[in-house]
């Protein structure tokens, strides 16, 4: 079944450069770029049976489980509208003229509503989800231990990406400095700044080709991270080559005039060395 | 007066002034007291032959019961059948409740309170009612029967084919009440009715004698007033032995039904279902719409003979599916020789001529490889509440609009979200109604496993709560914490909803209802609107807060198509009151109803970009609250003409203020965006506005989330009319600091300045 569908798919797309001028007309509003990349993709639309009998959902396993994805941040509204809506109306400095009644006729914070205290009413309001299938859940209530882990994971995502951008700018500098952005032959250029030779030529690369989706796809593929072994010590070894061949600190952004100047004036070889002495530069 | 009025005014005489509201209803309350209006309740009328007089009520046979209906006299009227009621009697005797109408008797007779579970097709919301009229003979001991569907559009329509079915004229013998439209007499013996309607009902007559047997239909919705009305009912049931109660149900998931009546005796009707393969896709679906508009041509280009369901959200998404599908499907037509594709829309704000459509056949094809096709794009309703033959094929994106309230921030809104498990199993049992099926999924087996829930939840655990506190408090439920709910809801909208309720005066601090609270649950009305028509003759504007809180309760009047939204613009500029939405749609109004010359109403509303259907119902729904109001002597006061036009409208907003003084944004200093107040909310006018100035201090309607924050039908106001209006609630203690309360604090000090210079 999944293949006669696969191949029908394929039917229906190959029919449809023809036509591309009505398609035009009939998405006229929605027809972007990102349209126009989302179309070239391969069929998505083919079915798959069940592995097994759905009908009787076995599973009991939690629907909120958590899963960290990057897109969770992205979507999130202002930190002052989530705490709002997740924090409780009974921790308010105030006390609810509402909550008063309540008491009134015995209820107690933290209790449910019913006739039985149950453990099946809900403590909190609901919230709904908006998405399905893409692993994400806007709503999802996380514990104090997976907050945490995801915070620390967002700080540690943001810090590699910073730091990768540093070893960027540092590859550049290396490479313009020492003179290798004349070599003509990439095995000519050092191995340790070799990555950013490797990412001009796909720049290069992608501004001879012309179709602009292709072009997106190229740029997108190269990755620097995939060229680099180990980050902070890619980065050490790059400071040190400044240092020691060209007198220069990155982070205090000036040359000395030798190599005992800058030990007498420079704070040190990291980026934290100048942030706690400041630099004198 | 009563005495918990009159101590909650006593409290307060040092604290804070009632309302213009209050005082209103405390008069009306007073003058209803003293010169009460004669009752115009009359007895029931009905008829009676002797014909009954062989059976015995609620030992019948289903053989006694055929054999009245077989006549040649209908029973109920004294007529004799007429051919029509015979070709009828035979299909109805071919629907699967029919042969277990014994079995249905046996239970019934034995059982105070049974559950039913019949899926759409069984014939159970048009044959179980006529099979306890049989046995119940209400009328003989001055009773009725009533059965109460979630929707208004199921209630007028089954009622109508029942009294067919029945051989008598709706509105007599079988008759229906729906908010704002009453088709009964004193003949009625069986009562279709929405929900909402008997539980208001049950507000004046906490014991609902008038009835012999309650039928609570489609209980698998759980609608909010569905599941008041349980609670209720299982209250009354210990009260009253002799009322007998059927639970309803579509959907297998019976057992809390059961669970939740003592363990009531079940029976099930097996439906006609066939089985239906599904199909999942192996990858997440960025777009739905287009992976559906895709699945639906692919399913039409391939699949052998069946009609397409396809679940959608709304109507937007409707409609632009249609189209597209339309034009597609043409294409194929013509390029690949596919058969005709024929598409229907089917929403709830549908016109009804236009959602009998979806029954009409499907187109025929010459090439049997290449058969013609009808395509059904469809919200939930067709999910449960509606059958439509021919469906072989189901898509379904897995998503609905459901509607949430969040009590934390007060804001009620609508979102496209993924329905549950049996939400999901429910839509592809539809593609099995003829014959064997097929479901396509638009998300994976995993997503299906691991992200929907069980169970949809019921709407009491996403709504507002204010109006359904403020009926169960007129129901007589003072314990509302332990009410037995069925899903008892979160404690914090329970708060809020007390909350509202005291700021609005309905409730006073010990939580009992004041006269305005008795008086505002009497109109079939958010507590907000109800205690705005109450109050307006204060303000000297009946007439026009009745128009207003009409226009309000119907779908929107402006209609802006796609293919002419600029004209739609322009034309809705004409009516335009510059400092209000809400004083626009006044102007609309008092425009629709004059005289429009050679245009017929239909076309000057098509010209106007007006949706007639919404103006005469706006216009019906204003003279029934016109009623309301004569009803509890409220005053209706107007000044039209006879004060200059500025304070004319000033008056209104005032008025407005007397209701929505929760719902207020004020103006950021530093950009365009507004801030509810209290709640701190980041907001925008809507786009459809037709406010043409900022002002600084705005009402609004309501709250709409969508990509963005919106508030919608907004109206400026002068920030001293709402301390001057709710102080209580403009009290500063309970603020947040920040830019409102220095600007409220200046107000403030500048109104109480005038006072004592005064």
């Amino acid at each position: 079944m999944k293949r006669n569908l696969n191949v029908i798919q394929s039917n229906i797309k190959h029919e449809r450069p023809k036509k591309k001028q009505l398609r035009k007309s009939i998405f006229e509003t929605e027809e972007s770029e990102d349209y126009e990349i989302s179309k070239k993709k391969p069929p998505k639309k083919a079915f798959e049976k069940p592995a097994e009998n759905e009908c009787e959902s076995e599973s009991d396993e939690d629907y909120m489980s958590f899963k960290v994805e990057e897109e969770e941040e992205r979507v999130k509204p202002k930190a002052a509208e989530k705490n709002s809506i997740h924090k409780s109306l009974f921790e308010s400095s105030t006390k609810s003229i509402g909550l008063r009644m309540m008491e009134k006729i015995g209820f107690k914070v933290g209790d449910t509503l019913g006739a039985k205290n149950s453990s099946e009413a809900i403590k909190e309001p609901i919230q709904l989800r908006t998405t399905l299938g893409k692993g994400t859940n806007e709503s999802a209530k996380y514990t104090d231990e997976q907050v945490s882990e995801l915070k620390s994971q967002k700080i540690s995502d943001v810090k590699k990406i910073h730091h990768i951008k540093e070893v960027k700018k540092l590859m550049k500098l290396c490479f313009d400095m020492s003179g290798d952005f004349e070599k003509d032959n990439v095995e000519k250029v050092n191995e340790l700044w070799r990555p950013y030779e490797l990412y001009i030529e796909s720049v290069e690369e992608s501004k001879k080709i012309q179709s602009e989706e292709l072009k997106y796809k190229n740029l997108n593929t190269f990755n620097f991270e995939d060229h680099i072994n180990n980050i902070d010590d890619t980065r050490d070894r790059l400071l040190t080559y400044l240092r020691d061949e060209h007198c220069f600190c990155y982070y205090c952004g000036s040359t000395y005039e030798n190599l005992d100047d800058l030990e007498k004036n420079c704070p040190g070889l990291n980026r934290e060395e100048h942030e706690s002495k400041g630099c004198n530069t | 007066m009563g005495s918990s009025s009159r101590s909650h005014k006593r409290q307060k005489v040092d604290h804070v002034d009632d309302s213009t509201a209050e005082i209103v209803a405390e008069q009306s309350e007073e003058s209803l007291k003293s010169h009460p209006h004669p009752t115009t309740e009359s007895s029931m009328i009905h008829h009676d032959q002797g014909e009954f007089k062989n059976i015995t009520r609620h030992k019948t046979t289903a053989e006694q019961g055929e054999t009245l209906e077989n006549g040649p006299i209908n029973p109920f009227t004294g007529n004799k059948f007429t051919d029509r009621y015979f070709s009828i009697l035979k299909t109805r005797r071919d629907l699967p409740v029919h042969y277990q109408r014994q079995e249905f008797l046996n239970i019934f007779h034995s059982s105070q309170i049974m559950v039913f579970v019949g899926e759409t097709g069984s014939g159970k919301t048009t044959q179980i009612p006529q099979f306890v009229l049989y046995d119940e003979i209400p009328h003989l001991i001055n009773k009725q029967v009533a059965c109460t569907q979630p929707r208004r559009v199921a209630a007028m329509s089954v009622a109508a084919r029942v009294a067919d079915e029945l051989d008598v004229k709706l509105g007599e013998e079988v008759g229906y009440s729906i908010r704002f439209e009453n088709k009964t007499s004193p003949k009625t013996i069986l009562k279709y009715m929405t929900d909402g309607m008997l539980l208001r009902e049950a507000m004046e007559d906490h014991n609902l004698n008038k009835y012999s047997c309650i039928i609570l239909d489609e209980a698998h919705e759980r609608t909010l007033a569905t599941d008041i009305l349980m609670g209720l009912i299982k209250q009354v049931s210990k009260r009253r032995k002799d009322l007998k109660i059927i639970i309803m149900s579509a959907t297998l998931d019976a057992e809390k039904f059961q669970n939740y009546f003592n363990d009531a005796p079940l029976l099930a009707v097996p439906g006609r279902t066939h089985p239906v393969e599904i199909y999942y896709t192996p990858e997440y679906q960025k777009d739905y719409l287009d992976a559906a508009i895709r699945t639906v041509l692919q399913i039409h280009a391939t699949e052998p003979e069946g009609d397409i369901l396809l679940f959608l959200t709304g109507e937007e998404e409707i409609e632009d599916a249609c189209k597209k599908i339309s034009l597609e499907g043409d294409e194929l037509v013509r390029e690949q020789g596919c058969g005709q594709v024929k598409v229907y829309p089917l929403y709830g704000s549908l016109p009804p001529h236009q959602q009998q459509k979806i029954f009409e056949p499907a187109p025929t094809s010459n090439n049997p490889n290449r058969p013609g096709r009808k395509v059904v794009i469809s919200t939930n309703i067709a999910e449960t509440s509606l059958t439509i033959d021919g469906i072989v094929y189901v898509v379904d994106p897995g998503f609905s609009k459901q509607k949430v309230y969040n009590p934390r921030v007060r804001v009620e809104s609508l979102l496209v979200s993924p329905i549950s498990k049996a939400s999901a199993q429910q839509r592809a049992g539809r593609a099995g109604r003829t014959r064997p099926g097929k479901c396509f999924r638009l998300y994976t087996e995993e997503a299906f496993r691991k992200e929907l829930i069980e169970q949809s939840y019921p709407e009491i655990l996403r709504s507002n709560l204010s109006s359904t506190v403020l009926e169960l408090k007129k129901l007589g439920i003072d314990d509302l914490v332990h009410f037995d709910f069925m899903d008892p809801p979160a404690p914090e909208t329970m708060m809020r909803a007390l909350e509202e309720l005291n700021y609005l005066q309905c409730l006073n601090d010990d939580g009992d209802l004041t006269s305005l609270g008795r008086l505002a649950s009497q109109f079939p009305l958010d507590p907000i609107l109800a205690v705005m028509l109450i109050g307006s003759s204060g303000f000297e504007c009946s007439e026009e807060i009745l128009t207003i809180v009409a226009m309000l309760s119907v779908p929107n009047v402006f209609v802006r198509p796609i293919s002419a939204r600029k004209r739609a613009d322009e034309a809705k500029m004409q009516f335009a009151q510059p400092d209000g939405d809400h004083l626009t749609l006044i102007n609309v109004y008092e425009a629709f109803l004059e005289d429009h010359g050679d245009l017929s109403p239909h076309q000057w509303c098509r010209e106007n970009f007006l949706s007639y259907r919404s103006l005469t119902s706006a216009k019906n729904v204003r003279n029934q609250l016109y009623r309301l109001m004569e009803k509890y002597d409220l005053p209706i006061v107007s000044n039209y003409g006879e004060i200059p036009d500025a304070k004319y409208w000033e008056n209104i907003k005032k008025a407005l203020i007397g209701g929505f003084f929760m719902q207020v944004a004020k103006k950021k200093s530093n950009n365009k965006n507004y801030l509810t107040i209290k709640d701190n909310q980041d907001v925008m006018i809507h786009p459809s506005t037709i406010l043409s100035k900022e002002g600084e201090w705005v009402i609004y309607n309501e709250f709409v989330l969508t990509s963005k924050n919106y508030i919608r039908t907004c109206t400026i106001v002068k920030p001293e009319w709402l301390v001057e209006i709710a102080p209580k609630y403009y009290n500063l203690d309970h603020f947040q600091k920040g830019d409102v309360k220095l600007s409220l604090e200046r107000v403030i000090s500048k109104v109480e300045s005038k006072r004592n210079s005064k």
